[in-house]
Parts: C-alpha cells; structure tokens; sequence
C-alpha cells in the first residue's frame, strides 16, 4: 500500500515535514537516555554544570569508582547469574510444555494456559508478596536461588507463549514421518524438534533473559542485601542526601548494554511476544 | 492438526505445573489465609487471630487506598489517549517512508526496553531543575523553578509523562505492524478513485485497525496497571500521595508499615483486577485469532 500512497498523495513539501516529524520524535525519544550515558563519563564538576556541556573530557572514573572501590562488580554477578539461571529454568519447564501445546490435545489446556497468562499479566507486587512470605518460611530470603525463581515465575509465561508459536512454525509432517518410522514421541521431541527450534529458542532465551536482566521488584524484595541484583542496588543511591549521579549513569550504562545488543535480534518477535500473537 | 497421546498430554506439563504449584499457586493459598487473619506490629498479641473478612472490609472503606485507585485510574486516562493517538499518527507517517521502518523503529523501541529503573534514573537526571537538560529548559522558561517532580500536581503530570514518552513507540510498533499487514487492494482502488490520503485513513486504515484497537488498549490497560519500578525510583509515591499509584499503596502497606495481614487482602484485590484483565484480553485476542490462540 505504502509506495501507492505516496507516490500519489503527498507534495514534496508534505513529505518532508513528515520526515521531519519522525525525526523529531525519535530524537526526542532517544535524548533524555544518551543524556544519561554521556553522563556516566563526565567528571563530577561535569555532571553538575548548571550550564549543560555537550563538550567534556571523558574519564571513566565513575566506572571505576561504582565497579571497583564501589560494590556494584557484586550486584553485575548476581544479575548475570540470576538472568542466566532463570532463563535455563524456564527453558527446562517451559519446553516441554510449549510442545505438548503445539503438538497435542491435551485435556484443560485452556485453564493451564489462563493460569500461566494471569502470572504473567499481574502486578509484580501482587506476585512478590506471596513469594516473601513463601521463601522467608523456607528460609532462602535473601538468596541467589530464591531470587532465581522468582524470576522464573514472570517469565515462564512467555516461554511457553513463545516457544508454542515457534514449534507451530514447524511442520507436524516431520514429526509424524519420525513417529511412523518408530520413533518415540520423546525422541523427535529430542532429536528432530529441538534442533529445528534453535533460532526460536535463542530469540526466546534472549527476551526471557532481557527480562529478568531488568527486573527490579522481584529481586529488590527477594534479593535484599545478600543477593542484589544490579537494578535492584540503584534505590540505595538515590539517599535523601542526594544522588550519586555519575555512579548510576555508570550503573546504567551496563545494565542498558545488553539490552541494546539484544533489541537488534529480537525486535521482529517483539511484536508478536508482547501482544501475546494478537499481530503477527 | 493435534494428535492424541497417552495421558492427554500431561506427562509433558509435570515440571511445569509442579513449579507452579510450589511456587506460584502454594504461597498464594498462604497469603489468601493470611488475608482473613491479624497480622501487624500495631497489636502484636492479636497476630494471629482469626478475622473473617475484615481486612476486605477495611479494604473497601480506605480512603488511602481510594485514592491509590484514584491515581491508577486518572493517571491511564491521560497516558493511554494521548499514547493512542501519537502512537498510530506515527504509526501512519512511518507507513509513508517505509524506508525509514528499519532505521528509526529499533531507535524508537530504546525507552521501551530499558530497564524501568534506568528509565526512573533518566527521568530525575534530565528533569533536574539545577542541571537536568530538560530542567534547566524548563527552569529558564519560567516552569516549575523548584524541579518538576517537587509539586504534587507537577510529579503526577510528570510520571504520566514519562509513561507516554516510553510507550508510545509501543503504540506504534503494534499499529506499524498491523497496517504493513494489510491486503493492498482497497488501498489501490481507492487511489484509482481519486482518494486523498485521510480520506483512505478513514475509510480503510482505521477500519481494518479497528479489532487491534481493542487488543492494544487492553494490553496497555494491563501493563499501565502494573507500573511500579519507575515510579518508584522517580518519587517513592510523593510528594505526599501525589503519585501514590494502587501499586505503590499495596507496597507500602506490606514492606514498609509490614501490616501483612491487611496488606494481604489488598493484594488479593489487587490480583482479582488483574485476573479481570486477563480474561478480557484473552477473550478478546481469542476472538480475533479465530480461536488458534
């Protein structure tokens, strides 16, 4: 439709307001957010300026000030753990049960699926109260397991959501030539259905880490002290005081970075993940 | 199509539904008991003590927690038009220079994907009256001298901003998609006809938009409904209750004042809405797929 359109309506000068327009919005979009990381190397006199300086000389003194005097090298191992450990979980729980979605009738799959979706579509305070008073009873309050979990419980959803859609893109002719030759339904699921999901399950595992990797409620409540995340160490920052603003630009600067890597391989099955495949 | 298996297909879900059970569906059981009894450390000796229903009660004739409803409500009916229709008016003029799809959409998706404490932190550091960048605009222009999020009536304008500023690209990412989808031959007979541009949006976009209008809405109803993080780094709820949105009031009532008996009834409410929610979208997401989803 759109070459149509365009070649018919719009005068040169129209198009190029629209142009404009765009550009305007994305710019707008993307500032406040550079203004943060160019923040993160800006001396401290710098980062005060009542008189915004777009030119500075950049030092990384606030890296090394959050990551080695500071103890956020910490709070980076414990999101790198807890984001990789819950995505493997949900992997674990979530594949079979995408394949049985995908493949059979199973009996009350729309209530399972109803159960799963609420998880994913409550507030996380409704999710996290629960889970403390849960893991405080166990005694894991405070770990990183606990904190694991806990991030399991938001993500499996879109797991299965995901991985569903993923295995319905392979044809079921595959599956059930392996089943005629004799082969077990646990075996193709192993060796011919895994294999060909692959692109799929990095495209999953990748939104399911980014998620975890973000996440602030879960693990600020069930992390505390003894298992603090990376975004869940900003409030302690941000003190009546004042803010440690060239610490947390720096803190946010590593937090953003995988997630910017990530969105370039994931944002063809955003559309799909976040509208729960409502727009393909 | 689906085949049959022995055992329905259960045997696949065991490790799935045993995590849930434990994790999940277990500790919300406990916390629904929780929710009929005392538990505070107002009256320590009455923890404990069987209470029917009168944390509901007090639920209901809360006047802080009115206003934590208060707060959601109003503050998803500013965001969630003026997302409507700067998303879909984007989503359009995007339509218009294809070309552009692939380099501004990705740009366009960064606020949307940061981590919503990032996005708290950039909000306090650009509106930062002394030397945020909006601020400092703001300040020289005359507005809100004191720093936008140091007034009532200015934080809640400002978190609402915030929400637009990071969901609108959703907005438009949806609707972009929806409209490249669409079959091209109405597009063509109406320019054979003569059709103006608006005129072809009225007619067909908005129309063949009309049922992922619904889905969007209830989508950003949901997630609206549960923002917390951001919120939460920006103001803490403050100044006063001025952003005090249901959220943050069921967070407060339990890990700040720790009345966990009270504060389990709310949650329960809290989860009740969303389960509303839930079953909306999925009827409605159902309805459109034609039952596959």
């Amino acid at each position: 439709m759109n070459g149509v359109t365009h070649r018919k309506g719009a005068s040169r000068l129209l198009s190029r307001l629209e142009l404009a327009v765009i550009w305007v919005v994305t710019a707008a979009a993307l500032a406040p957010f550079l203004w943060l990381m160019v923040t993160a190397f800006k001396h401290r006199t710098d980062v005060m300026s009542p008189t915004p300086k777009i030119l500075f000389s950049p030092t990384l003194s606030n890296f090394y000030e959050a990551f080695v005097i500071g103890p956020f090298t910490i709070n980076l191992i414990n999101s790198l753990v807890t984001a990789s450990a819950s995505t493997l979980l949900c992997l674990v729980l979530g594949l079979p049960a995408a394949y049985a979605f995908s493949r059979f009738r199973v009996y009350g799959e729309k209530h399972v699926y109803f159960y799963v979706l609420t998880t994913r579509m409550a507030p996380g305070i409704a999710l996290v109260l629960p889970l403390y008073m849960f893991f405080q009873s166990i005694g894991l309050l405070g770990t990183l397991t606990a904190v694991t979990v806990a991030q399991t419980t938001f993500n499996l959803a879109l797991v299965i959501y995901l991985m569903r859609n993923f295995f319905n893109d392979i044809p079921r002719e595959l599956d059930e030539a392996a089943l005629t030759e004799g082969a077990g339904e646990w075996q193709v699921f192993v060796r011919i259905i895994l294999p060909l999901a692959r692109p799929g399950i990095a495209v999953t595992a990748m939104i399911s880490f980014l998620f975890a990797w973000n996440e602030f409620l879960f693990a600020f409540m069930i992390g505390g002290t003894g298992a603090q995340t990376l975004p869940a160490a900003f409030p302690g920052l941000v003190t009546p005081h004042g803010t440690y603003w060239g610490q947390l630009a720096a803190a946010s600067v590593v937090v953003s970075i995988p997630v910017l890597i990530m969105i370039w391989f994931i944002q063809r099955h955003l559309t799909r993940g976040l509208t729960f495949g409502a727009v393909k | 199509m689906t085949r049959k298996t022995p055992w329905g297909g259960w045997q696949w879900l065991v490790p799935m539904m045993a995590f849930l059970l434990i994790i999940e569906l277990w500790p919300f059981l406990v916390m629904l008991d929780q929710s009929v009894h005392y538990l505070s450390y107002t009256q320590p000796g009455k923890n404990g003590q069987f209470i029917g229903l009168d944390n509901y009660r007090k639920a209901v004739f809360d006047d802080d927690l009115f206003h934590g409803v208060s707060v959601t409500l109003l503050y998803m009916l500013i965001a969630l038009p003026v997302e409507f229709v700067a998303g879909l008016a984007l989503a359009v003029l995007i339509s218009y220079h294809m070309v552009l799809k692939r380099i501004v959409m990705p740009l366009l998706l960064i606020p949307m994907v940061l981590a919503p404490v990032v996005v708290g932190l950039v909000a306090r550091l650009n509106l930062n009256p002394d030397f945020g960048l909006l601020g400092i605009m703001l300040r020289e222009l005359g507005i809100a001298p004191e720093g936008l999020l140091g007034t009532p009536f200015n934080a809640f304008l400002t978190i609402v901003a915030v929400d637009i500023w990071q969901w609108t690209p959703f907005v438009t990412m949806i609707f972009l998609a929806a409209i490249i989808g669409m079959p091209r031959e109405p597009y063509e007979a109406a320019v054979v006809d003569g059709a103006s541009r608006w005129h072809m949006f009225r007619r067909i976009t908005l129309p063949m938009l009309q049922p992922i209008i619904g889905v969007v809405l209830l989508l950003r109803l949901t997630d609206a409904f549960k923002v917390f993080d951001q919120v939460f780094i920006m103001t803490g709820g403050g100044p006063g209750a001025a952003t005090e949105l249901l959220t943050i009031f069921a967070y407060k009532v339990n890990f700040a004042y720790w009345n966990l008996g009270y504060g389990s009834a709310v949650v329960a409410l809290l989860f009740f809405i969303s389960f509303v929610m839930t079953f909306t979208v999925m009827k409605l997401i159902n309805r459109m797929s034609g039952g596959k989803t």
